[in-house]
Parts: C-alpha cells; sequence; structure tokens
C-alpha cells in the first residue's frame, strides 16, 4: 500500500481546503468589517468604566467579526489614534477571547453538509442585490460557506490516515501538553487564525485522527499563537499601543498557562458537559461526540480566564506599563499625523472617521495661522512675518499626509456613500492647504511691502481691519468646528453670513475710499496695502463658506 | 507637546527658568497651582501648567467620561479639561497674575517620568505639584505620582496639600454616620410598628 503520506490528494485537499477555509475567512471578515464598521465605531465609542461592559463589548465585537486578532488590531489602531487608552482597552482584550468561541461552536455543529447550499444563496444574493449591505450580507454567507467547504475538503484528504500508523503514532506523541501547545501557537501565528487552528482540530477530531487532550493542547496553543498579529500591527505605534498588544498577549499566555497542567481535567469536564452518542461505539463515536466536547472546552477555559483575570485588570495595565515605559519625547512632532493609521485602513468607516480627526489637526493649524497673521500684518516685523510663514510648513505637511491616506483609503472597498465622503474630505484638505498659502504668501508678501513702502496703518483703520479679522476667523473656526464634530446646523449657520459679510466689505471699502482723500502721506500705497489684506481676508471667507458647504453635502449623503 | 497659549514678552525673558504645575485637575492639584501662582508672582518667573494624559489603570475611562457616548481623541478631551480648569482658576483668583500668562503643554505618558522629562526639557526652576496619593496596598506597591516625581526630579520639588482634603474625608465620616443613624431609626421603626 501507498503511505498517504506521499499521496498528491492529501496535500492537495489539505492545503487547497485550509486555502478555502483562509480565504472564506477573509471574505466573511471583511463583509463584516463593511457591513458593520460603521456599528463597531460607535460600539467602541460607548466605552465605560466599566470593565464588565468592557468584556462585554470586547465579545460582542469579536463574535460578530469573528477574530480576536482582528478586534485587537483594531483597538491598537483606535489607541495609536489617542482615542482609547490601554487601560480601556484591557476589558475589551478579555472579552475578545470569548467572542472567538462562537465560531468554534459553529464549525463543531456538522456544517460541512451546508457548505454547498450557503455558498450558493450568498453568491446568489452578493451578486444580484442592488444594495451595497444586502451585497455584504450575500459576501459573509459566500465566506461562511467557503469556510465550511474548506473544512469538508480538509476532512475528505485527511481520511486516509485514519489507517496510517506512523501518524496515528505521531499524534499519540502529542499528549505532551507543552508539545501540543507549541504546535498550536505555531501554527496558528503561520496562518494568522485561531479559529482555522480550531477548525481543523474539529476537522481532525470528527475522523477520529485526534484524541481530546491533545486538541486541548492545541486549542491552548493557539491563544498563543493568535497574539502574534497584534504584536505585528503594533511594530512601530505609539508606546499605548505596543502596550495593548502586550496585553493580549500576557492575558493569552497566562490562560494557557492557568490550565496546561490541568489537561485531563478539562477532558473530563468536557465530557460531562457535552452530549454523549449512545449509539455509537468505538472510533465513530469518538468522531461524532469529540468535535462538540472540543468546542466546550475551548468555551470553558476561555469564559473562565475571562472571569479570572477580569479582577486582575488594574494589576495588568500596571505591568504593562512597567515592562514597557515611555520612550523620551519627541521635541517637534507637529509636521507628523497622529491620527492617521494604516492598520484601520482595512476598516474604511473608521479610516473616515480618522482622517476627519486629522482634519480637525491641520484646521487648528491654518487657524492659528489666520489668528496670528493680523498682527503681523499690520504692525509686525519682518521676522514677526517669517514666524507665520514657517507655520505654513507644518500645514503642508499635513495636507500631504491627509492626502496620501485618502489616497490609500481609495484603493479600499468602499461603499457610494463611503467614496463622496472621501471626495468631500480632499476638498476640505486642499482648501485648508490653500487658506495657509494665501496667508503664508499673498498675506505675508502684502506686509512685506507695506514694510518696504514704510506705510503705517492708521489706528483707526486698524481697529476696522482688526473687527474684519475677527469675522474671518471666527467664521472659518465654525466651518472647521461643522467638519469635526459633524454639525449640519453650524454649517447652515457660516453659509447664511454671507449678506451681513458682503455689507461689512463693502462699508470697509467705502472707510478705505473715503481715507484717500485724507491729507496723509503715503496714502496710495496705505490704501493699495489696506485692500490688499481685506481682498485676502475675504478669499479665506469664501474658502471657510465652501469648507461649510462641503460639509452639508457630508450630511446629505 | 503642545503648547496652547501665547506667551508675552515679560514671560519670554523668564522663559529659561519657569515653574512647572504639574495638573490632574484635582482639588489638590488646584492648590498647587494656586501656591506655585503665588510663588511665580513673588518671583516674577513664567508659569507652565502641565498635564499628562494618562488614563489611570485603576479607573480607566477618566478621559471618556467627559464624552460619554462619544469617541474624541484623548487629547482634544484633555486640553478641553485644562482650558476649563485654567478659566476656572482665572475667574476665582482673578488677582493671580502669573495665572493669565501661564502657557499650558499637554503630553501622553507615564505621569512621574513625564513630569521630570519636560521640566528637564523647559528648564524648570521648580516643579509643583499636588499630593493626592494612593492609599492600602496600592501606595504600599507603587506610591503616589508626588513621591515618585520626589524620587526622580534632580531639582527642587514642591508637594502641596489641599485644604479640602480633610472635609471631604469628615463629610464622608458623617455621611456614613447618618446613614447609620437612619438605618437604627428605621429598623426601630419596623420593630415598633411589628
Amino acid at each position: 500500500m501507498d503511505s498517504p503520506i506521499a499521496s498528491f490528494d492529501l496535500w492537495a485537499g489539505l492545503f487547497g481546503g485550509l486555502a478555502l477555509f483562509l480565504f472564506g475567512m477573509d471574505v466573511m471578515t471583511q463583509a463584516l468589517k463593511s457591513a458593520a464598521g460603521d456599528y463597531m465605531k460607535d460600539i467602541l465609542g460607548k466605552l465605560t468604566r466599566n470593565r464588565f461592559v468592557g468584556v462585554g463589548m470586547g465579545a460582542f465585537v469579536t463574535a460578530i467579526i469573528q477574530s480576536s486578532s482582528v478586534t485587537t488590531v483594531i483597538l491598537v489602531g483606535f489607541i495609536s489614534a489617542g482615542l482609547m487608552s490601554m487601560s480601556q482597552s484591557v476589558a475589551v482584550i478579555i472579552g475578545a477571547n470569548i467572542g472567538t468561541t462562537i465560531t468554534a461552536q459553529i464549525l463543531a455543529f456538522k456544517v460541512t453538509k451546508l457548505a454547498l447550499p450557503i455558498i450558493a444563496i450568498g453568491f446568489t444574493i452578493a451578486f444580484t442585490a442592488t444594495r451595497n449591505n444586502w451585497r455584504q450580507y450575500g459576501l459573509i454567507m459566500l465566506g461562511l460557506g467557503l469556510v465550511f467547504y474548506g473544512m469538508a475538503v480538509m476532512s475528505t484528504a485527511l481520511n486516509p490516515l485514519r489507517s496510517y500508523e506512523p501518524f496515528v503514532q505521531f499524534m499519540l506523541s502529542m499528549k505532551n501538553p507543552i508539545l501540543g501547545a507549541a504546535v498550536g501557537a505555531l501554527f496558528t501565528a503561520v496562518v494568522q487564525s485561531s479559529s482555522a487552528t480550531t477548525g481543523i482540530l474539529i476537522v481532525m477530531a470528527s475522523q477520529g485522527l485526534i484524541g481530546l487532550e491533545p486538541a486541548i493542547a492545541i486549542a491552548l496553543g493557539a491563544n498563543i499563537g493568535t497574539c502574534v498579529t497584534a504584536g505585528l500591527a503594533s511594530i512601530g505605534k505609539p508606546r499605548e499601543a505596543v502596550r495593548a498588544a502586550v496585553v493580549h498577549t500576557l492575558f493569552n499566555v497566562g490562560g494557557v498557562a492557568l490550565w496546561i497542567f490541568f489537561i485531563p481535567q478539562l477532558a473530563e469536564l468536557a465530557y460531562m458537559i457535552s452530549p454523549a452518542q449512545e449509539g455509537l461505539s468505538g472510533a465513530d463515536r469518538l468522531a461524532a461526540e469529540t468535535p462538540r466536547q472540543i468546542a466546550n472546552v475551548h468555551t470553558f477555559f476561555n469564559v473562565v480566564n475571562a472571569f479570572v483575570f477580569i479582577g486582575f485588570t488594574t494589576q495588568i495595565a500596571r505591568l504593562v506599563e512597567w515592562l514597557i515605559p515611555d520612550r523620551p519625547i519627541r521635541p517637534d512632532q507637529a509636521m507628523l499625523p497622529k491620527y492617521l493609521d494604516n492598520s484601520l485602513l482595512s476598516t474604511p468607516a473608521i479610516a473616515l472617521e480618522t482622517v476627519r480627526m486629522e482634519l480637525g489637526r491641520l484646521g487648528k493649524r491654518v487657524s492659528e495661522m489666520v489668528t496670528a497673521i493680523m498682527p503681523a500684518a499690520i504692525t509686525g516685523t519682518r521676522s514677526d512675518l517669517e514666524r507665520v510663514a514657517v507655520m505654513d510648513k507644518v500645514v503642508d505637511a499635513l495636507h500631504i499626509a491627509i492626502i496620501e491616506y485618502l489616497g490609500k483609503v481609495s484603493l479600499k472597498k468602499l461603499s457610494t456613500r463611503q467614496s463622496d465622503e472621501l471626495m468631500q474630505l480632499v476638498a476640505i484638505a486642499n482648501d485648508l492647504e490653500h487658506i495657509g498659502d494665501r496667508i503664508a504668501t499673498s498675506m505675508v508678501t502684502s506686509a512685506q511691502k507695506r514694510i518696504d513702502e514704510d506705510v503705517t496703518v492708521s489706528p483707526e483703520t486698524a481697529e476696522i481691519l482688526g473687527e474684519f479679522h475677527e469675522v474671518v476667523s471666527s467664521t472659518l473656526d465654525d466651518a472647521l468646528k461643522a467638519v469635526a464634530k459633524q454639525k449640519p446646523k453650524l454649517a447652515k449657520k457660516v453659509r447664511r453670513r454671507k449678506k451681513d459679510f458682503s455689507e461689512l466689505t463693502r462699508s470697509i471699502a467705502e472707510h478705505g475710499f473715503g481715507r484717500l482723500t485724507a491729507d496723509e502721506p503715503n496714502r496710495l500705497n496705505t490704501y493699495a496695502r489696506e485692500m490688499e489684506v481685506v481682498e485676502i481676508l475675504e478669499g479665506v471667507f469664501i474658502i471657510a463658506r465652501r469648507i461649510a458647504r462641503t460639509q452639508l453635502e457630508t450630511a446629505a449623503d | 507637546m503642545t503648547n496652547n497659549q501665547g506667551a508675552n514678552p515679560q514671560a519670554e525673558t523668564e522663559r529659561d527658568q519657569p515653574i512647572l504645575v504639574a495638573i490632574d485637575f484635582s482639588d489638590d492639584s488646584r492648590a498647587a497651582l494656586l501656591w506655585a501662582c503665588e510663588y511665580a508672582d513673588c518671583v516674577g518667573a513664567q508659569l507652565i501648567l502641565l498635564h499628562v494624559i494618562h488614563d489611570p489603570a485603576s479607573n480607566p475611562g477618566f478621559y471618556q467620561s467627559e464624552s460619554p457616548g462619544q469617541m474624541l481623541p484623548m487629547k482634544d478631551v484633555a486640553e478641553s479639561m485644562m482650558n476649563d480648569f485654567l478659566a476656572d482658576t482665572t475667574k476665582k483668583h482673578p488677582h493671580l497674575e502669573a495665572l493669565k500668562t501661564a502657557d499650558t503643554h499637554l503630553v501622553k505618558g507615564l505621569p512621574p517620568g513625564r513630569i521630570v522629562e519636560v521640566a528637564d526639557l523647559l528648564k524648570a526652576k521648580l516643579i509643583v505639584i499636588g499630593n493626592r496619593g494612593m492609599t492600602g496596598l496600592d501606595h504600599m506597591l507603587l506610591g503616589s505620582v508626588a513621591e515618585r516625581v520626589v524620587e526622580l526630579a534632580p531639582g527642587p520639588v514642591v508637594v502641596v496639600k489641599s485644604e479640602n482634603r480633610p472635609k471631604k474625608k469628615k463629610n464622608k465620616k458623617k455621611w456614613k454616620k447618618d446613614r447609620k443613624r437612619l438605618k437604627a431609626k428605621l429598623l426601630s421603626g419596623v420593630d415598633a410598628n411589628g
């Protein structure tokens, strides 16, 4: 008899099935993120101080997106963006492991028979639906069907191994719990999915290829291997984010350490709490009972771990702060984007939200420029003007970073609404950069001419220009607030200011023209410089109103 | 690190030797700020208020609670807390000149180390900090932020206690006493009726 290990069918089935499983998981997770991305953001946004609520949220979000690694990667992204603290994330990370148990419980049903019908229904919905949400629901089903089908393919491929003695002996050697856990950790780290490991365990158990105890050791190891994904996501991130990834690792390794020497007791418990197949005997009975036992014991140790560790969230957070100290402060980080995080790109709804926050930061810089220019333009020295011009470098750097990030977001699968929002955010970023340029070039050039021509603006005119500037500045601030906080009412208020502003501009022009007749030295040059200031500020006002209009278009979508 | 308030020319001349006040928005840090203001007014030094953005492990959600249901950047929340704190203190103590020219700084990290690091970067002549400490086991294991700062700082540190604190404890004790009395009264009422 040929060795089944050398059989093409075995390896083709095993790797092909695993590829289908992982591809199915990916399709499902992407579709779930796309359909539920906005809700996830809302759910995590409602984080409270209560650690039990945090655990519940972690479990819920993970059960929805079917991956504790994805939950932790999202948390790392949120923490990097400064939206959440590591201390808050501890409970959510603890809860995430409970969420993963749902996957194992679903896989332990005899789901392989359902694979093809689910694929057929999912495909039909995904490719006939006109509404994006329905297409995503179809893709979720298609992904789930592919996961089940991958399991079916692996199951068929592994079947000949049941009677292959060397393999049976190898599986027996896995009774050593440390070895089993190491295999589980390594495999999970390579495929970056603990669900794939538990899925394969369930497939092997349904073929009678693995006993309950080695399966428990491997499932425990999978909890360690799954930490690699979040660990990789935290590389190069702020210390708080690295700490969250370390919390994930500490919690999972601690949980495994707690149980690794009690595997026989866990197995006993699994026999007790899982349904027995009385009508069957021998290998058939084992094959029928073990998958559910694996799922149940997986649920048991993850839930118990959560309850054990929930009492120590404070200590875990402090331990991690001690293990990962702060990096030294870098003197100027103003030019670096704070909220844009590549790990959030896979969830466009959240990525766009972080762009909005970065725009808030860019807007603040622009607003500071607009505020700083006024005394400098009327009475400032060359070095005052230079200081304002330098501020534009930060604006330019942030603008480029935002546009580059939005370019990356645009490469992802976006809904029509998200595509529209993306274009509107591009427009707002460009408008803000345009204001920065106007101040740094036009206004500074005009003020330098004032110095060259030895023009002195009269206190009366300076006061009028100051008031005019305040109106422009507050309009810009309101437009920025309307964008950052998504307030359509405020945006409308900004739009309505046109009439008042036109009257104000006219009265300033009349005042300036009146002064032309005054008997003052250098009055023509003075008039020209004053009118330039008015013109540039008017331009800023127009752009501020345009930003408000763009925000209104976003709200209307 | 960000600078929120513009400095006046007088402050610029004093900038090389400012006084750094660590703020966590508690009563103790307000007491520390008031003490620092009076001292800064005496010696004519620039005052810098520093808040280290750090969500306490024992009570996570410190910044979230200011914006329930909304996911705001912690830095923005901290900034508005700092502005409110400063505005409120200035309103209550309008005579303190140093408050009017104070700069504010926000920095992320672990408080004791960051306070000392910022003091070093700004070449502060003095660190002033409130003494809101931990109690029991936490205090035994970790000490308070003020204690760690005293331990780490190479220069002088002033630790200020809030006058409100004992009063608060008394109030708490009084409340507990009242509750006990009320409970006893209710029970005796039940007994009498029953």
